[in-house]
């Protein structure tokens, strides 16, 4: 491992996050509500911290990134862009308590959009825009979007790219990693604008626009009102809402080659976007049917189902309803969309439907084994067979995925969680969606976890956020020999 | 007809073969000096050491003068560049052996058309387009197709105590009206009949057929069989004949098994298929190929490149109970074996595409030529010309060579069966049979 390469990295990303926190500070500057000096404080401390260490750590003499190093950066980049995100919750006073400030950071950042602030509408605009902002950031990846404008990071950027995009296979848009990324940022900004100005028309204001473009673009989840969407009795917002979840809930890639190569026919090929379809259909269905004896017209019930459906499949986390009042099974649905989430490739969370198709197969052909003990019976995605280290890697994701829930929720309980709170809490942050049941259902918060559970929660939002192994590796020994 | 022919494998010896026999002059092109010294010593033809897709080879072998370019080695590549020097030189018909599938494309910037060809073939799926066609009619031997596909060729076995037997087929006749079918050939022992009004059957002839396509059921009805259709399939070997058929199986909802030796291989054929079952195993574990329910099966496909296993899983399969064995054979002199242990019958990529091939080199009127198995007999379809010698008066008018048979009709899409007060005219397709070595006789007919 080569640390000081590491470092350079990674000051590098930090001194990024210290520009875009500018953003925030024009917002203040614009509403002037007060908030300007501590978020000014907060990007000189971040631009400065990066910048200095970047200027320690150079280099004259090019050195390679490997595998190594790549793991590395990308974990310790998030844990760095999420410490540095949280000062200006924790200069200004609005999140008193470093750990808190912190944990808001990181689920702005890696798209959660759990808040442990009790009510967001008392907070300065100029802090409500960058916890919006983390989330824009986060959703196609801070690496990504480092390596698309980052020209020196261009040799290594593939190792890089490997460690941070969702999915189990990557697929590169052009010859260069670098073109790749910057494809993928171009279609997440055109996206982002066209959402920006639907909501716009839609009757919200400039802000409340572009805080839940970012909100709903990267799957986030954080709004600018405790009632979150629910606030704005709009269908006409929820509709676009909908929409603009359920596109980024679909590889970006498959965005690029549909919208800007003019193959939309490619939106019908894949198995994967199939099976995101028919169960985003089955479980609004299912919900439907079960909230039919509440008399609600069929419109209100409808668009109350598929919202629900829609922002906890792909991981966005908004809320227009409580379900937590809905019938039990509609709860263990949804605890099931958790679980699978987005698509590969998409800002979504979640362990992602192609890894369940996957698993589905491969369940399917060792029942067939059993039959015919000498057939031969293949994965095949789309055509195409899928090779055994991939299916094997998703069923040590899958494991690990247990495994880590399973501990995090002996350490919430240990904290004195009650068990269905520390459950879905430890499944929300994993799969980066926000709300959970119990003590921290739709309409509620994380205000009430001590410290100690809100560090368990913060890890594994970043866990979750790299898919689990990438942050793993940080805690392997071979990692960080040289 | 000059006739050059690249490549001096299998297919290309069969047909330097089958063309000679005819009186064309072949000039066969081989890379391979040990194997060009053997033909040369072997064959009336003449024999140009070199390499197919090289100018200078192809400008001794007189492609200048060729009617008749038939690029057979076992490489791609090589038959279409040398097929490409061909139309260069103006050749007039150009054959290139092709096996990437992709090729055959037609909107493909490298299909037939911009290689210079004027046709792509591939014997090995030509032998799975046989065997699928021979799956259509259960218990078939033989199969070839005429007029545009509504006129079939077939053998069958007659039943036990089926109705045909111990009645001459004059009087078969008059007891079936409407008939759609004609018994054009018989296989008694090594003998092989053409029959005529007299002639009566027996309970272990080989009977050939022919029949329009949608009165099977007619046939079947006179050999006294019941026609039941072929659906448990298993195919033995992971050649490319079995990978093609079982893709042509699929693609017809048949979900075949499919035994294949080589893991390797067996690997790679799942990734091709999608609906077959794949079986990584020996095919002469028979405990095996009995675990995968080779007693359900209606038909076995015996297609590894080995002819003595296609033989013993045949034998295997026929003590099984399985109807219908189908077996590749690489051999020809093997043939009269393996009819004898069961195996209704046998295909071989050489022979299925020496068969189409034929068919360019008798150019004329001839439209397509079919040989039954084993015999002497031939049959084939013949376009009559205006003012042709047997246009224009009733058949029973004319002096038909003793060995000939009239079979059917073409006429406006339409076909019938002709008797002696049928008259032919110009436009007319013709399917005759003959037994006769000289094709020219029946052409000079015709036209």
């Amino acid at each position: 491992m080569n640390l000081k390469l590491l470092n350079n990295v990674v000051s590098v990303i930090v001194f990024f996050i210290g520009l875009t926190q500018l953003s925030a500070l024009a917002v203040a500057l614009w509403f002037s509500d007060g908030s300007a000096s501590s978020i000014a404080i907060s990007a000189a401390i971040t631009m400065v911290a990066g910048g200095s260490v970047f200027l320690m750590t150079r280099d004259k003499k090019k050195k390679e990134l490997t595998l190594r190093e790549g793991f590395g950066i990308v974990g310790l980049s998030w844990f760095a862009a999420s410490f540095f995100g949280a000062l200006p919750f924790w200069i200004s006073g609005a999140i008193p308590d470093f750990s808190y400030a912190f944990f808001e950071s990181a689920s702005g950042i890696t798209t959660t959009g759990s808040t442990i602030i009790r009510d967001i509408e008392i907070l300065p605009k100029g802090i409500l825009f960058w916890r919006s902002f983390l989330h824009w950031l986060g959703g196609m990846g801070i690496i990504v979007l480092s390596v698309a404008i980052l020209p020196f990071l261009g040799l290594g950027g593939m190792q890089l790219f490997k460690a941070e995009s969702p999915g189990p296979t990557k697929d590169k848009l052009g010859p260069r990693i670098q073109e790749t990324a910057k494809f993928l940022w171009f279609v997440y900004v055109l996206i982002s604008l066209a959402c920006f100005i639907l909501l716009w028309l839609a009757g919200m204001t400039l802000f409340d626009a572009a805080c839940h473009t970012f909100g709903t673009v990267a799957t986030g989840g954080f709004s600018t009102y405790n009632a979150s969407i629910g606030h704005f009795h709009s269908p006409a917002i929820e509709y676009i809402i909908i929409v603009f979840m359920f596109l980024c809930g679909i590889s970006f890639s498959l965005h690029y080659r549909a919208l800007l190569l003019g193959r939309p026919q490619d939106y019908f090929k894949p198995t994967e976007l199939k099976t995101y379809f028919t169960i985003i259909l089955f479980a609004t269905v299912l919900i439907y049917y079960t909230r039919v004896p509440d008399q609600l017209p069929w419109e209100q019930n409808f668009r109350e189902s598929i919202f629900q459906v829609i922002s906890i499949m792909t991981t966005t986390g908004y809320g227009t309803a409580d379900f937590e009042l809905w019938h039990g099974v509609v709860q263990i649905t949804l605890l099931g969309l958790m679980v699978i989430g987005g698509c590969a490739g998409s800002t979504g969370g979640g362990l992602k439907v192609v890894r369940i198709v996957l698993l589905v197969k491969y369940l399917k052909s060792l029942l067939s084994q059993q039959l015919h003990p000498s057939g031969v019976f293949l994965v095949k995605l789309d055509g195409k067979r899928v090779p055994n280290r991939v299916i094997q890697n998703i069923l040590g994701l899958f494991l690990t995925f247990i495994f880590i829930h399973m501990i995090s929720s002996f350490l919430l309980s240990a904290a004195g969680v009650d068990f269905k709170t520390a459950t879905t809490a430890v499944l929300s942050c994993l799969s980066n969606i926000g709300p959970g049941l119990g003590e921290i259902g739709p309409t509620k918060n994380f205000a009430n976890f001590d410290a100690f559970s809100i560090w368990v929660l913060i890890v594994d939002m970043i866990m979750g956020r790299l898919e689990l192994f990438s942050v793993l590796m940080l805690f392997l020994p071979q990692t960080w020999r040289r | 007809m000059k006739i050059v022919i690249v490549g001096a494998g299998e297919v290309g010896v069969h047909l330097a073969e089958q063309l000679s026999k005819e009186n064309h002059d072949i000039t066969l092109i081989e890379a391979k000096s040990q194997r060009a010294q053997e033909i040369q010593d072997s064959m009336d033809i003449m024999v140009i050491e070199g390499n197919g897709a090289s100018p200078e080879v192809l400008k001794r072998a007189g492609l200048d003068r060729c009617d008749l370019f038939i690029a057979v080695t076992n490489s791609d590549e090589v038959n279409m560049i040398a097929s490409l020097s061909a139309s260069r030189y103006n050749v007039p018909f150009k054959i290139a052996r092709v096996s990437h599938m992709g090729f055959y494309d037609l909107d493909n910037f490298l299909g037939s058309k911009n290689l210079g060809t004027d046709l792509l073939i591939n014997p090995e799926f030509e032998c799975a387009l046989q065997v699928a066609n021979l799956l259509k009619i259960p218990g078939a031997s033989d199969y070839a197709e005429f007029a545009g596909g509504e006129v079939l060729l077939f053998g069958l076995n007659i039943g036990e105590g089926a109705p045909c037997l111990n009645e001459s087929l004059q009087d078969l006749r008059k007891g079936i009206d409407d008939i759609h079918f004609l018994v054009c050939s018989i296989s008694r022992g090594a003998e092989t009949i053409i029959p005529k009004g007299g002639t009566v059957l027996e309970q272990e002839d080989h009977v050939y057929f022919i029949a329009q396509r949608n009165h099977l059921d007619q046939v079947y009805a006179f050999c006294g069989i019941e026609r039941k259709p072929i659906k448990r399939i298993m195919v033995l070997g992971g050649s490319k004949v079995s990978n093609y058929i079982c893709q042509i199986l699929e693609k017809q909802n048949v979900r075949a098994t499919l035994v294949i030796p080589n893991e390797k291989e067996a690997e790679q054929m799942a990734e091709e298929l999608t609906n077959t079952l794949i079986i990584n195993g020996d095919v002469k574990d028979f405990e095996l190929l009995v675990q995968e329910g080779l007693g359900d099966t209606d038909c076995l496909l015996a297609l590894t490149p080995n002819d003595e296993d296609n033989m013993l899983t045949g034998i295997f399969a026929r003590n099984h109970q399985v109807p219908h064995v189908i077996a590749l054979l690489g051999r020809l002199e093997y043939l009269p074996v393996f009819n004898k242990i069961g195996v209704n019958t046998s295909v071989s990529p050489r022979v299925a595409v020496t068969n189409s091939i034929l068919k360019y080199a008798r150019a004329g009127n001839i439209t397509s030529v079919a040989t039954i198995q084993n015999s002497q007999t031939e049959i084939m379809e013949f376009e009559v010309a205006d003012g042709a010698h047997v246009a224009g008066h009733a058949l029973k008018e004319l002096k038909l060579p003793k060995d000939v048979l009239l079979a059917m009709v073409h006429r406006n899409h339409e076909d019938f069966i002709p008797n002696g007060d049928t008259t032919l005219r110009g436009g007319d397709h013709v399917v005759a049979i003959t037994i006769s070595k000289d094709h020219r006789k029946l052409e000079r007919l015709f036209t």
